[in-house]
């Protein structure tokens, strides 16, 4: 392979390695709060993406709508937070996780009524022209996304790391009694992880639609970042931006040495692969269960 | 400043505590006795809102603060240093003492809790970056402790802060208990260490299987036979 084409395959696979780091971040900031898996965070930022693109046919400036699905993204999280997935405080996390599931499936026909389940254009917003780097001619639109991502999640780390609602999250995640023993509200934290994981996956969403076009099915995209997830060790942060990043190339990658038909079932071949090889993830620790 | 009138707490069908009523004035020390399971956690985490009781009030200042979210009864100024630590693994010693001041806004104060903090407890200030899963028992127990004054409680409840400790490491933990009391603190200390117990406190409380079976000055109780054999491992009647 020419150095060209291994550049062109990295930077493709980079980009859609950023969108499965960016929704497996809004999976997990979930569950390090709450313990419990989201699987409606696909839908909810189909649901978000698509109210930009109403908004943007409606003629708003495409920041302005933007803006929109950021909001739709934080209200839709703290409706459903707050009338659904607090009122089942009491039930399991595996009930919450077919809660979230049955969740997924009633807004994509929410969304399917409202939108239709057809393939949208997405307004591009990264310009056309090739950019050169080395030899290889790669698309703007990878590196809009790479470099979105990147900025995100610096901004996530820092918010963890530095604020004050940030340490009182990770505290959450730590040990909820001792939390509420330091003041904090459980509650409050738990609206304000759904809030932000959905902001995040909304940018996700954003980010991937001009690309793929959009469509209700888009919301499938939450499998590669549960997987991506996983890769880092379900709780880790840095570690689903590498899981994802890694997934990415590797999907990109796999096709031009092992048969075409193969990229579909790359990430679920990963998948397997790290629970065998490594089950607490590249970055996370292995607690055993006796069987 | 603390009252806490006739509750009964269940957990499930099993009942914890039965019409258990006390108080702890401004500043005062107060000690809760019993055996294991008689109820001394468990009235604790209730004062501290973590477990809600069936009936009865807690009343802080005349405030009624039964059906309180744990983190309001934090911001009422009592703060609770429970049973087995519950520190923040993760988290580095430093991180614990800031989480600890979660309810309290201005930087100034902060930074003098951290100050205080490291006054009180000096081998938390050469920790500091380390992270508090990597503590020996007394270090965590003082970071408990610490992190829990970070909030600048008028009241502090402490659970078992001897356990598991050595001698020295007992002693020394008692030494701040005496600290913390003489800048104007109320405790209610629960406690194995009957005799350590009665020493730093004024007043006790006796609890038998989730009732308030004796009560008074410290210095009654330490003279009453059943709490001399029970509780002290003495013969029965004083010398």
């Amino acid at each position: 392979m020419t150095t060209a084409a291994l550049i062109h395959v990295l930077v493709s696979g980079l980009a859609t390695g950023s969108i499965y780091g960016l929704v497996g971040l809004s999976l997990v900031i979930v569950y390090n709060a709450t313990r419990t898996v989201n699987f409606a965070q696909g839908e909810m930022f189909v649901v978000s993406t698509f109210v930009a693109w109403s908004a943007a046919r409606a003629g708003w400036p495409l920041p302005l709508a933007f803006l929109a699905a950021v909001v739709a993204a934080a209200v839709l999280a703290l409706v459903i937070e707050r009338a659904i997935i607090r009122r089942s405080i009491a039930a399991t996390h595996w009930d919450v996780l077919i809660i979230t599931l049955g969740l997924s499936l009633i807004l994509r026909a929410l969304a399917g009524i409202v939108w239709s389940h057809d393939d949208f254009p997405f307004p591009s917003y990264f310009g056309n022209r090739p950019i050169a780097i080395g030899p290889a001619r790669v698309v703007p639109v990878s590196l809009g996304i790479i470099g979105a991502s990147v900025v995100l999640m610096a901004l996530l780390g820092a918010l963890f790391r530095f604020t004050r609602a940030g340490r009182a999250m990770r505290a959450v995640a730590q040990n909820q009694t001792a939390a509420w023993l330091m003041g904090i509200s459980v509650p409050r934290v738990f609206s304000a992880a759904w809030i932000l994981a959905s902001v995040v996956g909304a940018v996700a969403g954003l980010l991937i639609a001009p690309v793929v076009f959009l469509s209700t099915k888009m919301g499938l995209l939450v499998i590669n970042g549960f997987i991506a997830a996983v890769l880092g060790g379900f709780g880790s942060m840095p570690g689903v931006v590498v899981g994802g990043m890694l997934l990415g190339v590797i999907e990109n990658l796999a096709p031009l040495y092992l048969p075409t038909g193969i990229r579909y079932s790359v990430p679920f071949i990963l998948l397997i692969a790290i629970l065998v090889v490594r089950p607490g993830g590249l970055a996370g620790r292995v607690h055993r269960r006796k069987v | 400043m603390l009252e806490v009138e006739a509750i009964d707490v269940a957990y499930g069908k099993r009942r914890a505590l039965e019409g258990v009523s006390l108080s702890v004035g401004e500043g005062e020390v107060v000690t809760l006795l019993g055996a294991n399971g008689a109820g001394k956690s468990t009235t604790l985490r209730a004062i501290s809102g973590l477990v809600r009781p069936g009936r009865g009030r807690i009343l802080c200042d005349g405030r009624d603060l039964t059906r309180a979210p744990a983190d309001a009864i934090v911001a009422l100024g009592i703060a609770h240093v429970p049973e087995g630590r519950e520190l923040f693994p993760d988290f580095t010693v430093e991180e614990n003492l800031l989480v600890g001041a979660h309810r309290r806004w201005q930087r100034e104060a902060v930074r003098e809790g951290l100050e205080r903090a490291h006054r009180l407890f000096p081998i938390l200030r050469e920790r500091r970056r380390q992270r508090a899963a990597t503590l020996s028992g007394g270090e965590q127990q003082m970071l408990a402790i610490a992190r829990a004054l970070m909030a600048r409680p008028r009241m502090l409840l402490l659970d078992e802060p001897s356990l598991g400790l050595a001698p020295r490491l007992v002693t020394e933990i008692f030494r701040v208990i005496d600290e913390i009391h003489a800048t104007g603190v109320g405790i209610l200390l629960v406690e194995q260490n009957a005799r350590l117990a009665l020493g730093a406190a004024t007043r006790g409380y006796v609890l038998e299987t989730g009732r308030v079976v004796a009560e008074g000055p410290s210095a009654v109780l330490r003279e009453d036979p059943r709490i001399r054999q029970a509780y002290l491992g003495l013969a029965g009647t004083p010398p």
